[in-house]
C-alpha cells in the first residue's frame, strides 16, 4: 500500500513538471496599493515597458536600505518602473504607507498581504528583486541585498534598454528623410 | 528569453546592511545591543550580538560574535549566575556570480530538502551551525542557468548547550535545469553522530542519505517532490537501520484562487541530526513534529480564494501520525483546522479573523490521551493619515488538556499599536492566562506546555516605544525602549521563532545596521 502511494505520488509530481512548458512569468493579479486602489499587472504593464518588483516587509532592514537606494534612481528611466511589493501581513500592513511617506518615496508599492504574489512566484524570503517585462517575462532575479548591489539592477536595467529591439516604424510615422 | 541568473543571499545577518568604504572595500553587517534590568530584584543582562562581513572585492571575513553578562536569561535558571559568556564564530568567504564558498564557523540554512537538513539537531527546532565548508556553485552560460552545486563538510555544533560536539557531516546536492520549467536534483549526506553526554565522546551512530528529486512549474502550478534512502548504522545495538522517505508538494494557480497539497512519508528516515520537511496548515510546524521517530506520515490541503471583491479566505487541514517503536504502530496523531478572513472594508481598514484548532492524540497501548487547542484570533489594521497607522489584536489560545484530567489552560492576548512615519512606533501588549506562571526560566519550553510554569504570575502587561532613523552612513538604527512584563515562550517573528524567558522589569535594546 505503502509503495502504491509512493508511486502515485511520484507520478503526480512527474506530470505537474513535464506537463509544464512556459517559462516563468507574473501571473496578472489583483492587490491593494497605499492609497487602497486595486492595481493589476495588466495597469501596471500599461504603463511601464519594464519594472523591477521588490519584495519588502516593514520588519526587513536590508529591504528597507535598498528601497532607499533603488529610491535614487527610480525615475532615471523613461519606461521603468519600480513596484515595491509589501509581504507585511494585516497587523503590520497599516505601517507600509506612513513609513512610504515618511521615506518620500514615490514610486508604487503593493499590499501583498496573503502572500498571494509571493507564493505564485516562489520568492524564497525578503528582500528580493525580479525585473519583469511588460509582457510579464521575469528577465532577472536576485536574493539579498548588499551595498552596491543597486548597481547590478541598474545595470540590467540599462543593458535591457540597450539591448531591446527598436519598436517597428507605425505607418503614420513619418521619416526625416521621407 | 528568460535568464535565471545565480541567486545567492547575500546579507550575513538577517538585519544587515552595508557601509560602503570603497567601490572595492565594503563592511556590512548588524549589531544588536540589549539591556535588561529585571525589577524584583535588580538582577542585570546586557549582550550584544554583532553580524558582520568585510569584503574586498570579492574576499570577505565574517564575525558572527555574542558577548553575554551574564549568560541570557533563555537558559538554565541554574546557569543564570554565570559571570559571562562569549560565542565568536569566524569564517572567510569567496563570492562572485557564479561561487560562493565559505570556510570557518557560521550558521546557515540550507533549505527544506530531505538530505540537507541532516546536520541540523531537530531537538532544537532551528540550529544550523557548522564549523567546515561550503561551497555553492551556479553553472550558467549561454544567458541562463543549467544548473547549481552545493557542497558542504565539517561539524555541526550545539550552542546552547556550550559541548564540543564531535559530529561530522558531508555532502551536497547538484541540481540541473535542462529547461526554464523542469529541474532534477539529487543529494547525499554523511553524518556521524556523537552524544557526548551519554557516550563519552564515542560516536554512537552513522547516517547516510541519498535522495533525488524532481521539480518544476509553469504560470498555473508547480510542484516539487523528493525520495531519499536511509543507511544508517547504531554503534550501542550494532546494527544497521535503514529507512526511506518521501516528501511532495503541487500548488495550483487557479483564477483567484489557489490549491496546495503537501504529503510526506518518512519510513525510519530521520535520526537525531535530521529535520525532514513538516506538513503543516500555516508553516508553523505545529503538525511537523520533526521527531526522530522511526515513521511519519500527513498530508496537508490548503484552498486560498478571492470570492468576492474586498474578501479573502483561506481554509486548511493537515494530518500527521507518528510512529514509534515498532515500525507501523501509530502512537501519536496530529490534526489541524485553519479558516482565515479578511476583509478589506473601505479604505483604509484592514480587518482579518482567523480560527484554528490543533488536536494531538497520543496512543499507548490502549491508552489514549492528548489535548486540544482551539487560537481564535482578531486583527484590526486601520491608517488613518498618511502618516499614521494603528492596529489591534487579539488572540486566545484555549488548551483542553485531557491528559490532566480535562484540565482547560486559557491564554488571552491583547495587542495595541501607533505609528507615526517612519520613525516612530508605540505597543502596549496585555497578556493573561487561567494559571499562574513563574517567572523561571524553561529553556526550549512554552509556559503552555509546562503546568509547573503556572505558579506566580497570570498576567502580563507590557509597554514599548520605538524610534527608528536612517543615515547615509550607518543606515538603520531602531531604539527600543520597553517596560512592565511578558510572559515569553515561543516568539515568532517573520517566519523565525525563537523561546523568550518570561520577564519583569526594563529592556533597552538598539539595533543597527550598517
Amino acid at each position: 500500500m505503502r509503495t502504491v502511494t509512493l508511486l502515485t505520488a511520484a507520478l503526480v509530481l512527474v506530470a505537474t513538471a513535464t506537463a509544464a512548458w512556459a517559462a516563468k512569468t507574473v501571473p496578472d493579479f489583483r492587490l491593494y496599493n497605499v492609497d487602497g486602489n486595486q492595481v493589476t499587472f495588466e495597469e501596471l504593464a500599461a504603463k511601464y515597458e519594464l519594472m523591477v518588483f521588490v519584495f519588502w516587509a516593514t520588519e526587513c532592514v536590508p529591504c528597507k536600505d535598498e528601497l532607499v537606494e533603488i529610491n535614487k534612481f527610480a525615475g532615471d528611466y523613461e519606461g521603468f518602473g519600480v513596484v515595491a511589493v509589501s509581504t507585511d501581513s494585516a497587523r503590520t500592513s497599516s505601517q507600509v504607507k506612513p513609513y512610504f511617506k515618511g521615506q518620500g518615496f514615490k514610486f508604487d508599492t503593493l499590499l501583498d498581504v496573503d502572500g498571494e504574489l509571493v507564493k505564485a512566484l516562489g520568492i524564497p524570503g525578503n528582500p528580493y528583486e525580479l525585473l519583469v517585462t511588460a509582457r510579464g517575462e521575469v528577465i532577472w532575479e536576485h536574493s539579498g541585498y548588499r551595498k552596491g548591489d543597486e548597481k547590478k539592477l541598474r545595470q540590467e536595467v540599462e543593458k535591457y534598454f540597450a539591448e531591446r529591439e527598436p519598436e517597428a516604424p507605425g505607418p503614420n510615422d513619418v521619416t526625416e528623410e521621407g | 528569453m528568460f535568464r535565471k541568473t545565480c541567486v545567492f543571499v547575500l546579507a550575513a545577518a538577517a538585519g544587515a546592511g552595508a557601509v560602503g568604504v570603497t567601490d572595492w572595500l565594503s563592511v556590512n553587517g548588524a549589531n544588536e545591543a540589549v539591556y535588561l534590568r529585571q525589577r524584583e530584584d535588580g538582577h542585570r543582562w546586557t549582550w550584544d550580538i554583532l553580524q558582520t562581513e568585510v569584503w574586498a572585492w570579492r574576499f570577505a571575513a565574517g564575525v558572527e560574535a555574542e558577548f553575554d553578562h551574564p549568560r541570557r536569561p533563555v537558559f538554565e535558571t541554574k546557569e543564570l549566575d554565570i559571570e559571562g559568556d562569549e560565542l565568536i564564530q569566524r569564517y572567510a568567504r569567496y563570492r562572485d556570480d557564479r561561487f560562493d564558498l565559505r570556510a570557518g564557523d557560521y550558521d546557515k540554512t540550507l533549505g527544506k530538502g530531505l538530505t540537507l537538513r541532516s546536520y541540523e539537531d531537530c531537538d532544537f527546532d532551528v540550529h544550523q551551525r557548522l564549523d567546515g565548508g561550503l561551497a555553492d556553485a551556479c553553472v550558467a552560460f549561454g544567458g541562463r542557468e543549467w544548473g547549481d552545486v552545493t557542497a558542504l563538510w565539517g561539524r555541526n555544533k550545539h550552542v546552547e548547550e556550550k559541548q564540543q560536539d564531535f559530529d561530522r557531516v558531508a555532502g551536497g546536492q547538484v541540481t540541473i535545469r535542462p529547461v526554464d520549467f523542469f529541474y532534477v536534483t539529487g543529494s547525499g549526506v554523511k553524518a556521524d553522530v556523537v552524544e557526548n553526554v551519554e557516550t563519552a565522546g564515542r560516536k554512537t551512530g552513522e547516517n547516510t542519505l541519498y535522495a533525488g528529486g524532481l521539480g518544476g512549474g509553469w504560470q498555473y502550478f508547480d510542484g516539487y517532490g523528493e525520495y531519499a534512502v536511509r543507511d544508517g548504522y547504531d554503534v550501542a545495538l550494532r546494527e544497521d537501520v535503514r529507512g526511506d522517505g518521501f516528501y511532495g508538494i503541487v500548488t495550483g494557480y487557479l483564477p483567484r484562487s489557489s490549491v496546495s497539497f503537501q504529503y510526506k512519508l518518512y519510513d525510519n528516515l530521520a535520526y537525531r541530526y535530521n529535520n525532514p520537511p513538516p506538513v503543516s496548515v500555516d508553516e508553523n510546524m505545529l503538525t511537523g513534529p520533526g521527531s526522530p521517530s522511526l515513521g511519519e506520515w500527513g498530508y496537508y490541503a490548503q484552498v486560498s480564494a478571492n470570492p468576492v471583491r474586498d474578501v479573502r479566505v483561506r481554509g486548511g487541514y493537515s494530518y500527521a501520525d507518528d510512529q514509534v517503536g515498532e515500525r507501523d504502530v501509530k502512537t501519536e496523531e496530529i490534526e489541524q483546522y485553519l479558516a482565515n478572513v479578511r476583509y478589506d472594508l473601505p479604505w483604509p481598514v484592514v480587518v482579518e479573523g482567523q480560527y484554528e484548532q490543533l488536536g494531538k492524540l497520543g496512543i499507548l497501548g490502549e491508552d489514549v490521551f492528548g489535548d486540544i487547542r482551539r487560537m481564535p484570533s482578531l486583527t484590526v489594521s486601520w491608517t488613518p493619515w498618511d502618516d499614521h497607522s494603528f492596529s489591534t489584536g487579539f488572540e486566545r489560545e484555549e488548551k483542553t488538556d485531557y491528559t490532566a484530567g480535562d484540565r482547560i489552560f486559557i491564554y488571552n492576548r491583547a495587542e495595541a499599536g501607533y505609528t507615526y512615519s517612519s520613525w516612530l512606533g508605540l505597543n502596549v501588549s496585555y497578556e493573561d492566562t487561567n494559571q499562574r506562571a513563574q517567572e523561571l526560566v524553561r529553556p526550549g519550553k512554552d509556559p503552555l506546555e509546562d503546568p509547573d510554569v503556572y505558579r506566580y504570575k497570570n498576567n502580563w502587561l507590557w509597554s514599548e516605544i520605538r524610534l527608528s532613523w536612517y543615515n547615509e552612513a550607518f543606515q538603520n538604527h531602531v531604539l527600543t525602549i520597553g517596560y512592565g512584563s511578558r510572559r515569553g515562550g515561543r516568539v515568532c517573528s517573520s517566519g523565525v521563532c525563537k523561546i523568550e524567558a518570561p520577564f519583569t522589569g526594563l529592556k533597552i535594546s538598539l539595533e543597527s545596521s550598517f
